[in-house]
């Protein structure tokens, strides 16, 4: 297997992606669908947006040619790899009461195929691993994520153009992947099209490598792909470590700025839907007409929702203030108490894909600055 | 097997819609109809027998005097009173001329504005007698109605969310049409329940589930003024099928402030 980095054109990545489809594996990648950039199936690279980048500000995203002619150019899209791991819905059992009354119980334990994704941002790397620790890290494992992971195949890819709501510098990752990967790419822009550069994470990536043509990295490719990681982290330089930051909010839950806040927020969910860390789940018992089977269902819910607290009389958490201080707080400050680490990996997802435009950037550093 | 509960559909001020919605349930109806005794549904059968019933969906707004009578009517030989659809519910399109004259209304209208007699508003069935349960859109969403008729047949509580439509939205993997197209959408105050049929489909929710649990309308009025939309723009849009202007902030406490 190569130790070292490899480098290969646009012609041995559709080879990779062939043997990927090949060995069985559907494999999806950044397409332009729409108005965004999202994961769908991808038979070669000439499917990827070349040439397309992405402007994102909160509550804000749209595409635009880029003078460039990088296949990778637009950092992530609205939806991450937590919809083909910790689906939105999923069924956990059904139940069939036969005639004479017995009872028989069918576990749902999928076996999903085996499934390829191309282009991961480091980013998103972290927040897998965040989500195994949730759903796959203690004793009680969400049978569904498992299966999904073990058959997940990665190509990440460094990110060289950071969005205006990335913050992965931050939170204390980014913008290069260090590890989670089955194959590591740098795209290294040119004008004969783009080259990149290939590290191997595991066996099955080394093989893969391997099985197309590449030539050892040369010191000039490897320079390059250096200059353009420091410079895509410049372009996120921060004033505020908000990974430090965010583990003084729960110090504040008294502040003002909650209610105040509540009064800007529509408790829509859209950011904790568009977390990739964000895990929380409902368990939905139906009945058939009939009354003689039942299914349960796990779907995703959001501390946004007044079920989500629902208890006795009413949602514990009746205002908009006090269920956005849960989500801020939870992502950035309990977590390290849950799980020794925090909740945000410095997406920016939440940010943009807010309608109004709330920025978790902006509201941690005051926060956590603020007098109570 | 115990006798089978018996069941009632209502019409009031409506388009039928909802009532077409229950006819739709075309696989499903056979089961239905093997475990409920449908008493009285003008839009399905021509067999009426009235009487007391163990449960009565009441589709359309309250309307005119006859009306009034009629809900109280049908409400005191009801067991469970559900009210299907967003006339029912809300008021309908209908409720439009509620603080408006209606006389002049009707003048533009009506050719012969004599034979026309209605109250001056357009009002949910909840304003008249209790309900029970509510089952929002226009029309209604069939699953939702399947999944009440087999929660009652089962005796639980039907599950039917309160959030917003945007939860449904970003688990359908749908890319947020206002955010990213710019296209104004009524899903952050909308209740869920439709599957965010008209974001998969690129245009922005029209309302006509009804307000969420808690809907907070000024933000989002800002973010559509950003939007180029007008002062009249707005105010149409936000009352186009439900009213989902009138939703104060809720700000109220809880017991966990
Ligand atoms: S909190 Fe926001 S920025 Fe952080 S991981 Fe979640 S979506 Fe991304
Ligand atoms: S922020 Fe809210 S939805 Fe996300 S994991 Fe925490 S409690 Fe769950
Ligand atoms: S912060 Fe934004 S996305 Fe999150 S619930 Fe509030 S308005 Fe919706
Ligand atoms: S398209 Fe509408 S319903 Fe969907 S997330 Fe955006 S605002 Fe919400
Ligand atoms: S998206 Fe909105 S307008 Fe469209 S069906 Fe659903 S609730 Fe109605």
């Amino acid at each position: 297997m190569y130790r070292s980095p490899r480098s290969f054109a646009a012609a041995s990545g559709n080879a990779m992606l062939a043997l990927l489809a090949e060995q069985g594996f559907e494999v999806i990648g950044p397409r332009r669908i729409d108005e965004a950039i999202v994961y769908a199936p991808l038979g070669t690279f000439d499917d990827l947006p070349i040439g397309v980048t992405d402007r994102q500000m909160p509550g804000r995203y749209s595409l635009h040619d880029s003078d460039r002619r990088s296949y990778f150019d637009a950092a992530v899209g609205p939806h991450s790899v937590k919809h083909h791991l910790h689906p939105s819905s999923s069924t956990v059992w059904d139940i069939t009461r036969s005639d004479d009354g017995a009872l028989s119980i069918e576990m749902h334990r999928p076996e999903p195929a085996p499934l390829a994704v191309i282009g991961v941002r480091p980013c998103d790397l972290v927040a897998l691993e965040k989500q195994d620790r949730v759903l796959m890290g203690g004793p009680h494992i969400n049978p569904v994520y498992a299966a999904n992971r073990r058959r997940l195949f990665i190509v990440a890819v460094n990110c060289n153009h950071p969005s205006g709501t990335c913050f992965c510098t931050a939170m204390g990752n980014g913008p290069t992947a260090v590890r989670g990967f089955d194959i590591l790419l740098t795209e290294l822009p040119g004008d004969e099209g783009s080259e990149f550069v290939a590290t191997a994470g595991t066996d099955a990536g080394g093989r893969l490598l391997e099985s197309i043509d590449t030539d050892a990295a040369t010191p000039e490719q490897l320079e390059r792909a250096a200059e353009l990681a420091a410079a895509a982290a410049d372009e996120m330089r921060a004033e505020v470590d908000l990974l430090e930051a965010g583990t003084h909010l729960k110090e504040h839950l008294d502040s003002e700025m909650w209610a105040e806040i509540g009064e800007r927020c529509l408790a829509c969910a859209n950011c904790t839907m568009s977390c990739p860390t964000c895990f929380c789940t409902d368990l939905i018992d139906t009945t058939s007409i009939a009354s003689v089977s039942s299914r349960r269902t796990r779907v995703w819910d959001s501390c946004f929702t007044g079920s989500f607290s629902h208890m006795g009389p009413g949602p514990v958490r009746g205002s908009i203030g006090s269920r956005y201080r849960q989500w801020l707080v939870h992502k950035f400050s309990t977590w390290h108490d849950q799980f020794g680490e925090s909740g945000c990996v410095g997406c920016g997802r939440c940010i943009t894909w807010c309608p109004v435009g709330i920025d978790v950037r902006r509201e941690v550093a005051r926060i956590s600055r603020s007098g109570t | 097997m115990h006798q089978r509960p018996t069941l009632a559909v209502w019409k009031f001020a409506s388009c039928d819609g909802c009532q077409l919605t229950i006819l739709n349930c075309e696989t499903e109806l056979l089961a239905i109809a093997d475990r409920v005794d449908i008493r009285w549904f003008p839009e399905a059968t021509s067999t009426m027998i009235p009487g007391p019933v163990d449960v009565s969906f009441v589709e359309g707004s309250v309307t005119t005097d006859h009306d009034v009578e009629r809900i109280h009517e049908i409400r005191s030989q009801s067991g469970l009173l559900i009210t299907i659809g967003a006339c029912a519910t809300g008021g309908g399109v209908q409720a439009l001329r509620n603080g408006v004259d209606t006389g002049d209304v009707i003048k533009t209208v009506y050719a012969d504005p004599h034979y026309i007699s209605t109250l001056d508003t357009s009002t949910p069935i909840a304003s008249h007698v209790p309900v029970d349960i509510e089952l929002q859109g226009c029309p209604i969403d069939k699953g939702q109605l399947l999944e009440t008729i087999a929660a009652l047949l089962s005796g639980r509580p039907p599950r039917l969310p309160q959030s917003s439509v945007c939860l449904e939205c970003k688990a359908a993997a749908q890319t947020c049409v206002m955010v990213a197209g710019a296209t104004p959408c009524l899903g952050p105050l909308t209740m869920a329940g439709c599957g965010a049929l008209c974001p998969v489909v690129g245009r922005g929710c029209y309302g006509c589930f009804g307000p969420m649990e808690n809907p907070n309308p000024a933000p989002l009025v800002s973010r559509f003024e950003q939007l180029g939309m007008s002062h009249g723009q707005r105010t149409r849009f936000l009352r186009s099928v439900c009213d989902l202007a009138g939703q104060p902030s809720p700000t109220t406490g809880s017991a966990h402030e």
